[in-house]
């Protein structure tokens, strides 16, 4: 329940920033221009495919920009110390944020929804909706384990600039090891790092399949890293 | 003891402890995550939810991936990316492979690119894979072929010594130069290299080499004649055909795979029985030429049955066998390239192709009645009743007769057809068309003596055309149920010399209306009775004609639209296509074709998706190519009406985002 009180603050604090809008501006322009330069094309295909697989690129300056005030900011700002100081347990305090963080990220990709519905109007005939609803559910497990791994890094500092940096970091280094790394990497090394490409399960929602490993890999993730942030902030707890 | 210790030593304890049940805790939920991953995949929980499920393979090709008798590979040499192809074809081309792939554990996908720096390599790593596969086979091949090169050298060598008056010897000479170039192509295909592999071009030598020796027989023939001694030159040609008879009756399947890969792109699928290869560009229908009136063919499905194609030669299992029926006293797919054209799409897909001429032979041919567990398909072109066959023989008539005793025999047994009409003059002058009696017991009544004209109208003004060009959603019915209707119903197709048909409900007949031609209430294309004078006008001058066709009530009908193409379930299941035109299913119309933006776009896709979808219902097939057939695209906008949609969504849209961020952080203040 304690979860949830905190999900739903760490929500609605997103919107009392500026911060938070810059973001959704920021994301909202960058899929934009996607959509309108690779999708919007007189006689292509009316797909959206190609949005779903460059978003696995478009969330990565903003997960992090979003994941760095979870547990950093609180430190920075001193509120940390009374949140730990309060009977919510560890996991509750990391899965809440992760929950709040989510939300806010969904709601920052909802404009996007916008611009399918353009395509809608623009395409003859309607595209096929089942393409669009497995692309926007595996983007959402997507978001989620971006967000995981941002949470897990925030609670090991209280830098915020550090906290987006290693976010960034590490996700640009596992899109490039599973999108170069094949290529280099010897057998079955290779086959290993394709097995855990992002995008290749984007494109594989995007195209019209609900994979269940795809989601079950995306919220493992998420998963892992919010019990590895819910132990770093317990660790904070202890004197 | 614990009490008794400092602070600080307790501290660290509980810290360490947390920590390590933290860590414990996290290794389990990752153990557990991973797990669930593995667990998804393993049980291949996988959901297509597209409306037209097209990414799930047919059963057919599913039950072919479950028997393949050992580890198979298809490999893709060649670039998926070139311009030349259309970008979302070559995604679902790849999705389709990828998702055969996943679906077997002894089928593997490779994609190998020759401009990339280890394509070259890898390329001819997959040649030398084939030579080794196909060792002795091969090995015994290229010895046999030299052999007969050899012996046939030395009957050339033994001719030119050959004293023969001089008439012959100026007869020979042109021909002896031929043979020596010929079996110098020959020695050029046994020692033939690609990507540095010695590979023989079997089945280009042996070719040659056929030719040669069956020529050194009429040389040896000519000069006997001359009461000269040719023994030479016939042992020659018998050593050769010695030589010639040892080779396997199939071509080595490196040897054929050589010989592909050195012309084209392909598609390799390597069993453990041998190999076979698909051109690259066979797996890609080309677009449509505007985009914006018709759409492409769905490439997904055609790769799919172009690799289970292949997959069911090398399993042995062979298509359904389809029995082209003419009403030509001839061998037409000797005599005819474009007929051969028909014949190769076809053997592509998978089907066996003879002809059977019932004006030569009324009874089909033995192949039919000897086939066992697998479809066979008859596929009735009609006959000009007009005009006579060569030399007068077999007028118009009476190959026409024969044709619709033909069809009356096909579909008195019950057997699946598909019937394509030509205009009949018989009618007018008093005889009825005996296609259409035939047609009329299974429900579907034709009227070949009134074919439909439609009036074009372009910048040079109208034109009077007997080829309908139906473009877009103008050619199927609203909602077209048939699966041969909902192949072609999007697809752009041309029908030359279309003739309405209508159900008649005789024969307990389910007639569907497969495709529809002009407007209702619109006379652009009407039924025209006097239209013999102007088929005998050329083309390119039936816009120069002072008084053309015109729609008149008392030369015809008027008001479509106009049924063209049915297809007929009968009460025992039997099956037929009926198709008001003749010649759409040849090469001139379904391959005809423009170039756009440097790309091969074809002008009528509908016609092959027509052909193609028709074969596969009738032969009790998936029609695949209706599945996804109506791809939904991006209308075509004008250049200010596309900026102002790509401003709204790319600059709009964030800027409305920031508006409100701003509003709200105001009215919180």
């Amino acid at each position: 329940m304690s979860a949830f009180v905190i999900a739903g603050r760490e929500y609605a604090s997103l919107f009392r920033i500026p911060l938070g809008w810059v973001v959704m501006a920021l994301l909202t322009a960058l899929s934009g221009l996607v959509v309108a330069l690779a999708v919007l094309e007189p006689g292509a295909i009316a797909s959206m495919r190609a949005f779903f697989v460059v978003a696995v690129h478009l969330l990565l300056p903003v997960a992090p920009a979003i994941s760095m005030r979870l547990i950093s900011e609180e430190a920075r700002t001193g509120t940390l110390e009374s949140l730990l100081a309060s009977p919510v347990g560890s996991f509750e305090l990391a899965l809440g944020k992760l929950v709040g963080g989510w939300a806010f990220l969904i709601t920052c990709l909802s404009p996007t929804v916008l611009m399918a519905a353009a395509l809608w109007i623009a395409a003859d005939p309607v595209p096929d909706p089942g393409p669009l609803v497995a692309g926007y559910l595996t983007l959402g497990s997507l978001a989620a384990a971006y967000l995981g791994v941002g949470l897990a890094v925030s609670a090991t500092t209280d830098s915020q600039t550090l906290s987006f940096l290693a976010t960034f970091m590490i996700l640009l280094g596992l899109i490039i090891a599973t999108t170069v790394g094949p290529g280099i990497a010897p057998a079955p090394v290779d086959a290993w790092l394709t097995s855990l490409s992002l995008t290749a399960r984007l494109s594989d929602a995007g195209k019209g399949v609900i994979d269940l490993a795809h989601l079950a890999y995306f919220w493992g993730i998420a998963a892992v890293s919010t019990a590895a942030a819910a132990t770093l902030i317990e660790a904070r707890r202890c004197p | 003891m614990t009490a008794e210790q400092p602070p600080r030593t307790a501290d660290k304890r509980r810290r360490l402890w947390t920590l390590l049940v933290g860590v414990s805790a996290t290794l389990c939920v990752a153990l557990a995550a991973a797990g669930l991953h593995e667990l998804a995949r393993t049980l291949d929980l996988r959901y297509d939810v597209t409306a037209t499920r097209s990414h799930a393979p047919t059963p057919d090709t599913l039950r072919l991936l479950d028997e393949l008798p050992g580890p198979t590979d298809v490999v893709v040499i060649g670039s998926l990316t070139s311009p030349t192809i259309d970008a979302w074809s070559a995604r679902r081309v790849r999705d389709t492979l990828d998702e055969l792939d996943r679906r077997s554990d002894r089928l593997t996908v490779e994609y190998i690119d020759p401009a990339l720096p280890d394509g070259a390599q890898r390329a001819r790593a997959l040649l030398r894979s084939l030579v080794q596969r196909d060792g002795d086979r091969l090995a015994s091949a290229a010895d046999a072929l030299r052999r007969a090169t050899d012996a046939l050298r030395a009957g050339l060598d033994s001719t030119r010594r050959l004293e023969v008056s001089a008439g012959l010897a100026d007869q020979l000479q042109p021909a002896l130069e031929e043979v020596g170039r010929r079996l110098d192509a020959a020695d050029a295909s046994i020692s033939r290299r690609v990507e540095d592999v010695a590979v023989p071009a079997v089945g280009p030598a042996t070719a040659t080499l056929a030719q040669l020796t069956d020529a050194f027989g009429r040389i040896a023939a000519a000069i006997s004649a001359e009461g000269v001694d040719a023994g030479g030159v016939a042992s020659a040609a018998t050593l050769a055909a010695d030589a010639l008879a040892e080779l396997p009756f199939d071509e080595p399947a490196s040897s054929a795979v050589a010989s592909v890969l050195t012309t084209e792109e392909a598609v390799v699928i390597a069993g453990p029985s041998g190999a076979r290869a698909v051109p690259l560009a066979s797996l890609f229908p080309p677009p449509p030429a505007d985009a914006s009136v018709g759409i492409s063919a769905d490439a997904g499905p055609r790769a799919e049955a172009q690799v289970a194609t292949a997959l069911r030669a090398l399993a042995g299992e062979r298509g359904p066998l389809v029995v082209f029926t003419h009403g030509e006293a001839a061998d037409v797919f000797d005599d005819s390239t474009e007929l051969d054209g028909f014949r190769r799409r076809l053997e592509r897909l998978g089907y066996e192709v003879v002809q059977w001429a019932p004006v030569l032979e009324p009874e089909p041919p033995a192949v039919v009645e000897t086939v066992t567990g697998r479809a066979v398909v008859y596929v009735v072109i009609g006959t000009d009743a007009s005009s006579a066959g060569p030399g007068g023989a077999h007028p118009g008539p009476e190959r026409a007769a024969a044709v619709a005793v033909a069809i009356g025999q096909i579909l008195g047994r019950g057997s699946p057809a598909l019937v394509c009409l030509a205009p009949s003059p018989l009618p007018a002058f008093g005889t009825p068309d005996p296609v259409a009696e035939v047609l009329q017991k299974i429900g579907v009544t034709t009227r070949t003596e009134r074919p439909l004209l439609t009036t074009e109208r372009g910048a040079a003004g109208s034109v009077v055309t007997p080829d309908h060009t139906a473009l877009g959603a103008s050619v199927g019915s609203d909602e077209p149920r048939h699966p041969v209707g909902r192949a072609v119903a999007s697809l752009g197709l041309r029908l030359p010399w279309p003739i309405p048909l209508e159900p008649s409900g005789d024969g307990g007949a389910g007639a569907s209306a497969l495709l529809r031609l002009g407007e209702a209430g619109s006379d652009r294309v009407w039924s025209e009775t006097s239209w013999l004078t102007f088929r005998g006008v050329a083309p390119e001058r039936r816009g120069l004609l002072a008084a053309p066709p015109k729609p008149d009530p008392e030369r015809g009908e008027l008001g479509g639209p106009w049924t063209v193409a049915m297809a007929v379930e009968r009460a025992g299941g039997a099956r037929a296509v009926v198709v008001g035109s003749n010649r759409w299913l040849l090469d001139e119309f379904v391959e005809a074709d423009s170039f756009v933006d440097g790309r091969r776009v074809l002008t009528s896709p509908g016609n092959a998706e027509l052909l193609e979808a028709s074969l596969a219902w009738l032969s009790g097939g998936e029609v695949v190519s209706g599945r996804s057939a109506t791809v939904p695209r991006v209308r075509a906008v004008s250049g200010a009406g596309l900026t102002a949609l790509r401003v709204v969504v790319a600059g709009g849209l964030p800027l409305g985002v920031l508006a409100l961020g701003g509003l709200v952080l105001f009215l919180r203040r």
